[in-house]
């Protein structure tokens, strides 16, 4: 099929503002947008920047805005978009490096804030071996262990955009992910840390995460369980 | 201006053997990372089956038993001592994996769940054993995000988007490696009294792999072109059921509950290619028959795919031929629900790229380039070993995929790379560490980053007449064609030979893009160079090993020849032409038999 | 079943302003439904839009049960609305402090017409009526 795909472009080194290259091409409907982009640079102009690895939906690298809406490139196929118009952006909330290519560390700031990792100086098992979780233990986070990092949630969230130190759903989903962990034991210092102004109290509960999350982790209802936990004490 | 960084260990790549090895190094030395890609874009994250262990949580398993199948799956070209320890730690491994917090799914009891895949074996019964532990169908995933976690708690320092362009040897001895930060465009020399080199693979040189677009061989390519030898280059692993033109891979399970392979005839080709066990063979018999049925012309549309048929009406069919029974002696009928519920990835991978139900309709499956069995020679403790002798480089590392130690020899058993990345990361980690304490800094050369610059000029400088896309997209059909799946000497010389015409016209590309600032168009055509010299290595070294082993199979040469070639192959780039040299295999317990399954 | 054995944490959190706001929203939020509901009802449907007059709204908020129930429902759906106001400045004002001041300059906004709207419901009698 024909279509039009619009893509941003900024070069730093060149240009005072953005600008929007257009493209006319023949595609397969089945491309993904990520071949589009790749068709461009193998055809068209060779210097467009974007970041992408994996290309099936598990690397997190080529979030970005298509037809106003945050995806993975690699994982909307043209003809899920109903259009023969594509616009491609980069994430909105944080700064436009060049083209699609924006400065992902305030993102991972905000992830390292919450303590990412596991936090338990109790003793090993005496054997060496494993500490034990009975398989109803491990489901209460393992929705949020799916996270890919892609920061497709966090920019695409109302309160992200008008303040970056808010921690966002990504570092949420991710404090979650350690709050309900029955072998960690600092959900405590994790719930007060997201127990502010720029923790959990700035979700407004748009739902914008939720929907713009490529691998379908429940965020909304993520962040609601933390809120439950911080006002109640318990996990 | 170029700018000079200090560590004891440096380790270039943030995948899963990267961020082990940085893990453990920084624990003694002073370390840093750089990773061309933030480390959780690694590919490490694209695993899903598993990770071999024999904890026996479900049922008796020991390491000696991994250890022959490991050794059998590599068709007897791993080093059995490498193997043997490989196993042992693999299980203090995935211990150290629970501890640092990986949500392994788990058995009734708590304990880490395992499950059975293929060639992991009891070896007194034949049957297969439950040994793969793993998180959910996101194994890889798991261990990617943990590493990483405990990265940050242990305040690892991580040069992200840096692109390590050279290493700097001086005098047979590692001074450090040159870097390209992409953000700034600017040099970075990272002084360092080890080097570990942990880069991963190079699928991307095939037209149809299941590789990230950041596979493109790299480290190897950086060692080579610094006189230190390549192993085993020729064995690569093609998986049978990629989807077609994604490469993204369709896990044996599909065919375990019963889907079958189809050409355009609506023949069931398998039966003529392996008639006991069908379209339950070996990964590198399907993706044979594959071949040769495209070579006949059967392949759908000519567009070289098959059909994999997971529909009830087909299964129940061919059941019912195949007299497939339940093990309660009932005949083998499965409805759609039950199709999905063995299969909800592929179902989704499906439904998003091709817009298909696959309990409805049939999946377009072809070959897909999978694994680097190959890569830089390396003894247990990570260290590079540089000839016949196995002479070790002080100084210089090397773990994970990018590596050839060799555990997996010419065929690698599915859950042992992630195994290889956990216990090779950790070790080389250590090792490199220990080192360094003992060890003072070489004196950097006078001109540390001359080569890089060298290198990036000319890709600035060439008369623009031929374009990068248009020489990659050559080379990756090339190398399925000729140096994929099943090879003839005929085909590999035309590969050779088109290789090496490729690599003149990739004299004239120019970069268009003249900007500091990600020049993502400058270190794609870099990364273009890097895979044409591998794609050489690999034709060169598969053109001279004349028999059929494990991945690499010669249609000219359809049996193993353990009298002339039960030998690792090392090849030299030395400028433009490729130097084979070989070094023996490693036998300790199992000498080798025929390998049947 | 845990077989973890882990000690039912007993989690302190530090309570802050913030977690009260979140809270005062919710609670104030459910507290208008019965009010505005029972309002809306009462007027619209039981009474009936043409019915209300001067003399009618005299003689209902001469009843210190209703004028209780007017100094509720003005002191919560303002008090719910300048919460509202407060969060949508927060997108605006980065600033701590100057969001510290907007917020007092709210809460005082709030008190003061809470309070006026308090006095001249109280202030009510039946001798006004005609």
């Amino acid at each position: 099929m024909q279509i039009k795909l619009r893509v941003f472009r900024f070069d730093p080194e060149k240009d005072q503002k953005p600008r929007f290259d257009t493209f006319f091409m023949d595609v397969d409907p089945n491309d993904r947008v990520l071949d589009l982009l790749e068709y461009v640079k193998a055809d068209f102009d060779s210097s467009l920047a974007l970041r992408r690895s994996c290309a099936h939906g598990i690397c997190g690298s080529d979030a970005m805005r298509i037809n106003g809406r945050n995806y993975l490139a690699c994982k909307v196929l043209v003809k899920n978009l109903h259009s023969d118009q594509i616009t491609v952006e980069p994430l909105l909330g944080l700064r436009v490096i060049k083209d699609l290519i924006v400065d992902m560390e305030p993102f991972f700031e905000n992830y390292r804030s919450v303590l990412p990792y596991l936090i338990n100086d109790e003793a090993l098992p005496e054997d060496g071996k494993e500490r034990l979780q009975t398989p109803e233990e491990r489901d209460r986070f393992e929705d949020t262990t799916k996270c890919i990092l892609c920061a497709a949630c966090t920019t695409s969230c109302p309160s992200f955009w008008s303040d970056e130190r808010y921690v966002g759903p990504a570092a949420i989903v991710n404090a979650h992910r350690f709050i309900f962990d029955s072998r960690d034991r600092a959900a405590e210092r994790r719930l007060n840390i997201l127990n502010q102004q720029i923790g959990v109290w700035r979700c407004r509960t748009a739902f914008n995460c939720t929907e713009a999350c490529p691998r379908e982790i429940h965020i909304t209802t993520a962040i609601a369980e933390v809120k439950q936990a911080i006002l109640s004490g318990k996990v | 201006m170029t700018n000079i960084h200090q560590y004891d260990v440096v380790v270039v790549g943030g995948g899963g053997a990267g961020l082990m090895a940085a893990m453990y190094a920084s624990q003694r030395a002073k370390t840093a990372v750089i990773s061309k890609l933030y480390p959780v874009r690694s590919h490490t994250g694209a695993a899903q089956g598993g990770i071999g262990a024999a904890l026996g949580n479900l049922e008796e398993d020991s390491p000696e038993w991994h250890t022959f199948d490991t050794v059998k799956g590599s068709d007897y070209l791993g080093d059995q001592d490498a193997i043997e320890f490989m196993c042992h730690e693999a299980v203090q491994a995935v211990y150290d994996l629970e501890h640092m917090g990986l949500p392994f799914s788990r058995t009734a009891d708590g304990r880490i769940a395992q499950r059975p895949f293929g060639g992991h074996t009891n070896n007194v019964t034949k049957k297969p054993v439950r040994r793969a532990c793993y998180a959910s169908d996101r194994t890889g995933h798991m261990i990617l995000q943990t590493l990483y976690q405990q990265c940050i708690k242990n305040n690892i320092l991580f040069y992200d988007e840096f692109q390590a362009m050279d290493l700097l040897l001086v005098d047979g001895k590692v001074a450090g490696v040159v870097a390209v930060e992409l953000a700034t465009g600017e040099l970075h020399v990272f002084h360092a009294k080890a080097v570990i080199f942990a880069t991963g693979g190079h699928g991307r040189i095939w037209e149809i792999t299941s590789n990230a677009y950041a596979y493109t061989g790299d480290g190897c390519a950086i060692v080579a072109r610094r006189g230190i030898p390549l192993e085993d280059m020729e064995f690569f692993q093609f998986h049978p059921t990629g989807i077609y033109k994604l490469g993204i891979l369709i896990t044996e399970a599909v065919r375990g509950e019963g889907g079958i392979l189809f050409n355009k005839k609506g023949e069931r080709f398998m039966e003529r290619y392996a008639p006991t066990i069908k379209d339950l063979a070996s990964r590198d018999v399907i993706s044979r028959a594959m071949y040769l049925e495209t070579r006949a012309g059967n392949d759908v549309n000519g567009q070289r795919f098959f059909y994999l048929d997971v529909t009830p009406e087909t299964v129940n069919k061919y059941a019912e031929i195949d007299g497939r029974t339940r093990p309660d002696g009932t005949p083998y009928r499965v409805t759609a629900q039950e199709i999905l519920s063995k299969i909800p990835d592929i179902a989704d991978f499906c439904q998003t790229y091709l817009g298909i139900d696959p309990t409805r309709q049939p999946i377009p499956v072809q070959p897909t380039a999978h694994y680097a069995m190959g890569g830089i020679p390396t003894n247990i403790m990570g260290q590079v070993v540089i000839d016949e002798q196995n002479t070790v480089l002080p100084g210089l590392y090397a773990a994970g995929e990018v590596a050839c130690v060799s555990v997996h020899g010419a065929n690698r058993l599915g859950t042992n790379s992630l195994v290889d990345l956990i216990v090779f990361g950790k070790h080389s980690g250590i090792h490199a560490a220990e080192f360094a304490l003992g060890a003072d800094f070489v004196p950097l050369p006078a001109d540390p980053t001359e080569y890089v610059r060298e290198q990036i000029s000319r890709l600035h400088a060439g008369s623009g007449k031929e374009k990068a896309a248009a020489i990659a997209r050559e080379m990756k059909a090339e190398m399925f064609d000729h140096v994929g799946v099943f090879r003839t000497q005929e085909g590999l010389e035309h590969a050779i030979q088109k290789i090496r015409e490729l690599q003149e016209r990739f004299k004239d590309v120019r970069v268009t893009d003249s900007g500091k600032i990600f020049n993502m168009e400058l270190l794609q055509t870099w990364e273009l160079g890097n895979m044409l010299d591998l794609a050489l290595v690999t034709a060169q070294s598969a053109l001279a090993r004349t028999e059929s082993r494990g991945g690499h199979a010669r249609d000219d040469y359809p049996a193993r020849d353990d009298v002339n070639w039960l030998k690792h192959t090392l090849a030299w780039m030395d400028r433009d032409q490729i130097r084979l040299g070989y070094k023996p295999v490693v036998i300790t317990k199992y000498p080798p038999k025929e390998r049947t399954y | 079943m845990s077989v973890t054995a882990k000690e039912p944490e007993k989690i302190r959190i530090q309570k802050n302003f913030d977690q009260i706001a979140w809270m005062a929203m919710r609670y104030s939020g459910v507290l208008l439904i019965p009010l505005a509901f029972g309002h809306m009802i009462l007027q619209d449907v039981v009474v009936g839009v043409h019915q209300i007059t001067t003399d009618y709204a005299v003689e209902r908020m001469a009843t210190l049960g209703w004028k209780l129930y007017d100094i509720f429902l003005l002191a919560f759906a303002f008090g719910h609305g300048m919460n509202g106001v407060r969060q949508v400045f927060r997108d605006y004002i980065h600033n701590p402090r100057s969001f510290r001041i907007v917020s007092s300059i709210l809460f005082v906004v709030w008190l003061v017409i809470s309070v006026i709207g308090a006095i001249t419901l109280l202030a009510i009698n039946p001798a006004m009526g005609r």
